[in-house]
């Protein structure tokens, strides 16, 4: 599901609707962070949402192809920036606020990359807790995003400090192969090397 | 784009009277009525895809004896617009006086007003209502957060669309990989609920902890949701009498955190050594020669303490529910024929040789165990006892380890690996023509 490549848009290119609904949960947050972060009130992100989500898929048809449109990624990062211009065009921000049109297009670019490499990257979080047992996922989320000692883990989880040492390569090595996969379908995301 | 929410509230038929709108279900929309005596009742109108597969879930649900943790169907029928329609308890008001909010589980979770205690209750009460579906062969489909409302501020079951519907109801994260059947989806789906409650993150999130863990706490509830949830089937509860078990386990060890043994045995044996040790150094140091009598055969009670301060209510009737909800065990052993212990006894009287030691052991020492266990609870259960005592023998004695390591065990004896032994006991039995002993009050089923 974190990538682009995967069997997701192939549901969406034979029109499967339960890929609709999965391209919104996963896509869904990323078009609401860069909304939010280019200055879109939060009131009106879900405008964005939907705006987006109809740019992307006209009369349930999913209008992306890669022949035409070249890397998923920047197909999607153009069609939020027009949704975002479109946006401010109706309700134009303060002239102060406003910005010559190159700058704010590499602003939005910063932005929108700086978010789909985040969004991935919880993607592939989740990919991992999908290809490893629950325990295991759960020493990764202590040790690695709670900053807990292997002691402490280890008397959390009622398991042996070896056992949590063993998990952590586990954990490692499965993210490592998930992000080489990553990086090979989109180089230029400059994801980070664990 | 759709705009069936937008459409007029129903006509209602005569004795009710329309609130409001308080819900789009994907079945049917939910609305707020008042009956003529005032009570005001929730009325769901049921879309005519789904009219049917509701139909057949609440006729099933009526046929229900009536649960504390099942909510209560009143009135069904068919609208003037024909859709098929049921009324219902409605939910607690969790939003203002002028604004209601359904009060659910979803909704307590989300505003952060449960503590883990509150939690470990609600499931539980949740379970029983959940043991209740279960005995009566029907499981509920669509356990969640959402699903789970407070009537008078209990948590009850609601929303029975899929009541024991077949295929591939439920809701994503809370449905096993492997489900083993509707009742292994309901324990499933509710230790999923646990887990959302108590670490307030979604169950697609399972199975990250919360953010604040307190490891007292996070060991007990990890350990539920962890077993509910497992990948594999047979790491599962195997049962919601098996979950509940644990739930109570753990209920009593969220309420007395000291560490305790696990099998009678542990406490009984070293307790004799004990009190024999005590009497010795008496009987010496004393140089006379008294008749002592134990009081009791096991260290199950301990010498009152008569400083001990005012006792908790809360604990009192927490502990008077939990030990309420053992007295109907029987210490039968789940799947055995009730004849079959009368006739082991008749073979270990006449040939105990022929019998496999490991599982007569096993056997002999359960039913050992369980006896013990009832003279605790007939102690307990006696109209004489203060609550005082009631609490202190409830608490010195573990009673709930107790029960729940009985429970637990009787899991375990008839199974696949005791086939064998059980089977040579029924030839033997036959065979040699035994008679079984005549029934008595300690082998009353």
């Amino acid at each position: 599901m974190y990538t682009t490549r995967s069997t997701l848009l192939h549901k969406l290119q034979n029109n499967d609707s339960v890929g609709y609904q999965e391209f919104y949960t996963v896509y869904r947050n990323l078009i609401y962070s860069t909304a939010l972060k280019s200055g879109v009130p939060a009131a009106d992100t879900d405008d964005i949402i939907q705006a987006v989500m109809l740019g992307i898929f006209n009369n349930g048809s999913f209008l992306y192809s890669k022949t035409k449109h070249g890397l998923f990624r920047t197909y999607l990062g153009g069609v939020i920036h027009h949704k975002i211009c479109d946006y401010f065009r109706n309700c134009p921000p303060a002239p102060e606020k406003a910005a010559p049109e190159e700058k704010a297009r590499a602003d939005f670019e910063e932005i929108f990359n700086a978010e789909y490499r985040s969004n991935l990257l919880e993607l592939a979080i989740d990919e991992l807790r999908r290809k490893v047992q629950p325990e295991v996922f759960e020493t990764f989320e202590l040790c690695f995003r709670r900053n807990l000692s292997d002691k402490e883990v280890a008397m959390l989880l009622n398991a042996k400090p070896n056992t949590v040492t063993i998990r952590k390569k586990r954990c490692l090595e499965t993210l490592r192969t998930i992000i080489t996969q990553l990086k090979t379908a989109d180089p230029e995301l400059d994801l980070p090397i664990l | 784009m759709n705009i069936d929410h937008l459409a007029p509230p129903p006509e209602l038929p005569a004795g009710l009277s329309m609130i409001c709108r308080i819900g789009l279900g994907g079945a049917g929309d939910i609305f707020m009525v008042q009956d003529i005596t005032g009570k005001f009742l929730a009325l769901k109108s049921i879309n005519s895809r789904w009219q049917q597969k509701e139909f057949d879930a609440v006729s099933i649900l009526r046929d229900l004896p009536a649960h504390p943790a099942v909510t209560q169907i009143y009135q069904t029928g068919n609208l003037p617009d024909g859709n098929f329609f049921y009324t219902m308890e409605l939910a607690d008001n969790a939003g203002s006086e002028n604004s209601y909010r359904p009060d659910t589980l979803a909704y307590r979770i989300e505003s952060d007003r449960m503590t883990t205690g509150e939690i470990l209750s609600i499931m539980l009460n949740i379970a029983y209502g959940i043991r209740h579906l279960h005995d009566h062969n029907v499981f509920h489909g669509d356990i969640k957060p959402e699903n789970i409302i407070f009537i008078n501020g209990q948590a009850k079951l609601s929303d029975f669309g899929t009541l024991s519907a077949d295929g591939n109801s439920g809701t994503a994260g809370f449905i096993p990989a492997d489900p083993q059947s509707g009742y292994d989806r309901d324990c499933y789906a509710l230790a999923k609920t646990l887990y959302c409650a108590y670490s307030r993150n979604d169950a697609a999130k399972y199975p990250s902890p919360p953010e604040t863990i307190n490891p007292g706490e996070f060991k007990i509830i990890r350990k539920l949701y962890i077993t509910g949830c497992a990948d594999h089937p047979k790491k599962r509860f195997s049962s919601i009498t098996n979950l509940i078990n644990s739930l109570e386990l753990a209920t009593s060890r969220f309420e007395n955190p000291e560490k305790v043994p696990y099998r009678i045995w542990q406490i009984s044996i070293p307790a004799i050594i004990t009190l024999l040790i005590a009497g010795l150094t008496v009987f010496f140091f004393t140089g006379t020669p008294k008749k002592r009598t134990l009081s009791e055969k096991s260290l199950m009670t301990t010498p009152p303490d008569s400083a001990s301060p005012d006792i908790d209510q809360r604990e009192l009737n927490l502990a008077r529910t939990l030990f309420n909800n053992t007295l109907d065990y029987n210490g039968e052993i789940p799947g055995l024929h009730p004849r079959f212990r009368q006739i082991f006894e008749a073979v270990y009287q006449t040939m105990p040789e022929k019998l496999d030691n490991d599982f007569s052991r096993q056997f002999r020492s359960f039913y050992q165990d369980y006896e013990c266990f009832t003279q605790l609870r007939d102690r307990l259960n006696s109209p004489e006892i203060s609550d005082r005592e009631f609490l202190r023998l409830y608490n010195s004695s573990k009673y709930m380890e107790l029960y729940c390591n009985l429970r637990n065990r009787s899991y375990e004896i008839h199974t696949e690996q005791n086939s064998k032994p059980m089977n040579q006991i029924i030839r033997l039995y036959f065979a040699n023509r035994l008679n079984t002993p005549p029934q008595d009050e300690s082998h009353a089923e």
